[in-house]
């Protein structure tokens, strides 16, 4: 039986079909205006997915270079501290093997001694350096100093204060190094020992020439230690260098992936825009032709 | 056979022919009407009588043109396929609805939604680390927190309303049902009058088949013709509407968001039995009451259960600025009750080693919850995972459905919709047949005035 045409049905036909034409109408309207692909999870649940993991992942590597900026900025301030230490050990150098020479009397020995005496204060204080209130040669210890000022004991602990290098969270890298690694022992040593400044000092008050070589040998080992120590932060914040650079490319990375996912690709959305309105206007040109005439107006 | 009865049989003809035109007028008027079937003239030629008589015989004269009455053309087969259709169509029209209200509750993917609140919250632990003894950042962490736990207590808010509204769309159109199914009975019983007085309930019946289709769509209820032209209404195999009765159903079960317990169900006003609802938008909003709503909340619940549980976890492993193991920062296990307890930002526990030692490990160790396999990032993804691919399910089935019921109307059309074209048609021929038997009358006329003057 052939299908029996009514208004109605014709009228449901152009109805649902300019419906479902202004329907993807408003759909591309609102992705063009919101400039998103993605609106709600239904769009498409697997891009929701891998929209909201790369938009966790745009938090974490931001995040990442934050921790990154502050890890170098401890190291940093480790460096020109060390930098700093270094030519104050190396005055303290000089005054010794002055002091070895027989040249010298008690007197000039005596005045020596005063300045490694003081030598020691400006290295405890440079030990001493802060970062946002706290000591960066104590470890990861709450104190106000790494070191003693009179006793020189250190005060700090082994640990190293961690940073993040990787978004994750799964990599840290120390940005400070315990101060007995940096000064080893020229302000207090192991038991009775006094710490080497101040057994340079006594050795130069007393004009002790085995002590004063005893003395040397140690503050060479004590100077290529701070050396160490400061190639090891050097290259620790070339590693961050990496890390931040990294970051940064990741984080570009991350956002243009998340803008394929979310965002719409502007020229196709305009053209698919221009079909559906060439669609619509057809639509309404047919069901314009289609539903005025009937029998009724050809009948005289 | 006298030359009168002639003149009869065109005033049969006149009579048919207005009627037939009366019928047509009625079927354009109502070419708009929902629900209106078309209407036909039915008549029947009048023959000479076939009985045999003893004393009389028929001469096979014939005796014009009966009208038997108006039927109302329509078929009971597709008026139940769109029933069916447009009832499937209802319940998932109802579901569609909840999910995209859903959807736009959690508002995923998006720089507002849970999941960036959840990031910024690992992020903000990230900045205790890198500062642990100063207080600022512990604050902040505070106040991201607060703010984590007032964007999972709105979400469960807005689900909870979400329920109560769709629980009152239950009762309404319950009580909807009610109604139609009260007017269908009274309905009937005018139509059975109407038959049994041979009159025709044509106009009655279709106002009846149009609640019959509403309460279909509404609660997915069977409609079976009875005796007298009255139609009966089955719920899954139990009676709605028997004739001039009508059933009354209820809504069963609690008013406002109960939590994990209790169903809302629809039963039989009076008796505790259970009314089975398979299709229909009440079978969608049951769904949605039963089903979907509390599935997205305990869903939810379960997000904020963990983002507690890691949290105060990874707290307990640290030690806070007194020394202490970290107390808990977050209580409550669902999303609705999730708060922040600690006040004191001195409570967060940054440092993985007792004091004097004062690092940021535990709250590294923290913001690497971020990424775990089975933490609430995690679990909130696989639950917007889950609700899109539900909700962009139940749309395809919509559209599809929809199409379904454009052609079962357009089946059903095509027998009972009027058609203008076929209407104007039909006028054209019956005004020929009221002309021609006006024709007829005249020429019989002149017959007999030809008869009647030959006398003269």
């Amino acid at each position: 039986m052939s299908m029996r045409v009514t208004p109605a049905t014709m009228n449901r036909n152009v109805m649902s079909g300019l419906q479902a034409n202004l329907a993807r109408l408003q759909q591309t309207q609102q992705q063009l205006s919101s400039g998103r692909r993605l609106n709600r999870p239904s769009d498409s649940p697997t891009d929701t997915a891998v929209a909201m993991r790369l938009r966790g992942e745009q938090t974490r590597t931001e995040q990442l270079g934050r921790d990154v900026d502050d890890g170098l900025t401890w190291l940093g301030a480790a460096d020109s501290t060390m930098t700093q230490a270094s030519s104050l050990v190396l005055r303290v150098r000089q005054l010794l093997v002055t002091g070895q020479n027989a040249t010298n009397g008690p007197s000039e020995r005596a005045a020596m001694a005063s300045e490694v005496d003081e030598l020691r204060q400006s290295l405890i204080g440079l030990g001493n350096t802060q970062y946002l209130g706290r000591p960066i040669f104590a470890g990861t210890q709450d104190v106000p100093a790494a070191f003693d000022a009179t006793t020189g004991a250190y005060l700090g602990n082994g640990d190293a204060v961690q940073r993040n290098v990787s978004a994750d969270g799964a990599a840290q890298v120390g940005v400070t190094l315990p101060g007995p690694e940096v000064f080893s022992t020229l302000f207090k040593g192991s038991g009775a020992d006094p710490g080497l400044l101040t057994r340079i000092s006594d050795a130069l008050k007393a004009g002790d020439s085995t002590a004063m070589n005893t003395a040397l040998s140690d503050l060479d080992r004590a100077s290529e230690t701070m050396q160490n120590a400061q190639s090891l932060v050097g290259s620790r914040y070339n590693r961050l260098l990496g890390v931040q650079s990294r970051g940064e490319a990741q984080l570009d990375a991350v956002g243009a992936s998340l803008a394929t996912t979310e965002n719409i690709d502007l020229p196709k959305t305009i053209i698919d825009m221009q079909l559906q309105q060439t669609a619509y206007q057809a639509a309404l040109g047919s069901a314009a032709k289609i539903i005025q005439p009937s029998l009724v107006d050809f009948l005289r | 056979m006298s030359g009168f009865s002639s003149l009869n049989v065109g005033a049969q003809a006149l009579y048919a022919a207005q009627r037939a035109l009366d019928v047509t007028g009625q079927n354009v008027s109502n070419v708009g009407t929902e629900g209106y079937s078309r209407q036909r003239v039915q008549q029947t030629s009048r023959g000479a009588s076939v009985v045999p008589a003893l004393f009389t015989r028929s001469d096979g004269t014939p005796g014009g043109v009966d009208v038997l009455g108006t039927q109302r053309i329509r078929d009971g087969f597709l008026e139940s396929r769109a029933h069916q259709e447009h009832a499937t169509y209802a319940g998932l029209g109802a579901l569609s609805g909840t999910y995209a209200d859903i959807e736009a509750t959690f508002g995923e993917p998006s720089t507002t939604g849970l999941q960036s609140q959840l990031s910024s919250f690992w992020s903000s632990w990230s900045t205790v680390a890198n500062d642990p003894g100063n207080a600022g950042p512990r604050s902040l962490l505070l106040e991201q927190a607060g703010t984590l736990a007032s964007t999972f207590n709105d979400a469960s808010r807005q689900l909870t309303q979400q329920w109560d509204a769709t629980r009152d769309q239950v009762a309404t159109t319950v009580a909807d049902v009610n109604s139609m199914a009260t007017q269908v009975a009274q309905l009937n019983d005018a139509i059975r009058s109407a038959t049994l007085s041979g009159n025709p309930p044509n106009d009655l019946a279709d106002q009846r088949d149009l609640l019959v289709t509403r309460i279909a769509e509404a609660s997915g209820a069977v409609a079976t013709p009875a005796d007298g032209g009255m139609v009966n209404l089955t719920l899954a195999g139990r009676s709605l509407v028997t004739g001039i009765r009508a059933q009354q159903l209820q809504a069963v079960g609690p008013a406002t968001y109960p939590g994990a317990t209790g169903t809302v169900s629809i039963g039989w006003a009076g008796t505790d039995q259970t009314a089975a609802v398979d299709s229909g938008a009440l079978s969608g909003l049951l769904t949605a009451v039963n089903a979907t709503i509390p599935g997205s909340i305990s869903d939810l619940d379960a997000v904020a259960a963990s983002v507690a549980d890691k949290v105060n976890t990874q707290q307990g492993q640290g030690f806070d600025r007194s020394g202490a193991a970290g107390g808990a920062i977050l209580a409550g296990t669902t999303a609705a009750t999730l708060r922040v307890v600690m006040t004191d930002p001195a409570g967060v526990a940054a440092s993985a080693a007792p004091p004097p030692a004062l690092d940021g490990g535990n709250a590294l160790a923290m913001g690497r919850h971020a990424t775990d396999t089975d933490g609430p990032d995690a679990l909130y993804r696989d639950m917007t995972v889950r609700l899109g691919v539900a909700a962009q399910s139940i749309q395809r089935q919509t559209e599809t459905q929809s199409a379904v019921m454009g052609r079962v109307d357009d089946a059903r059309d095509s027998v009972s919709a009027v058609s203008i074209d076929e209407e104007m048609t039909n006028l054209v021929a019956y005004q020929h047949a009221y002309s021609a038997a006006a024709k007829y009358v005249s020429a019989i006329d002149s017959t007999l005035d030809t008869l009647i003057n030959m006398v003269r």
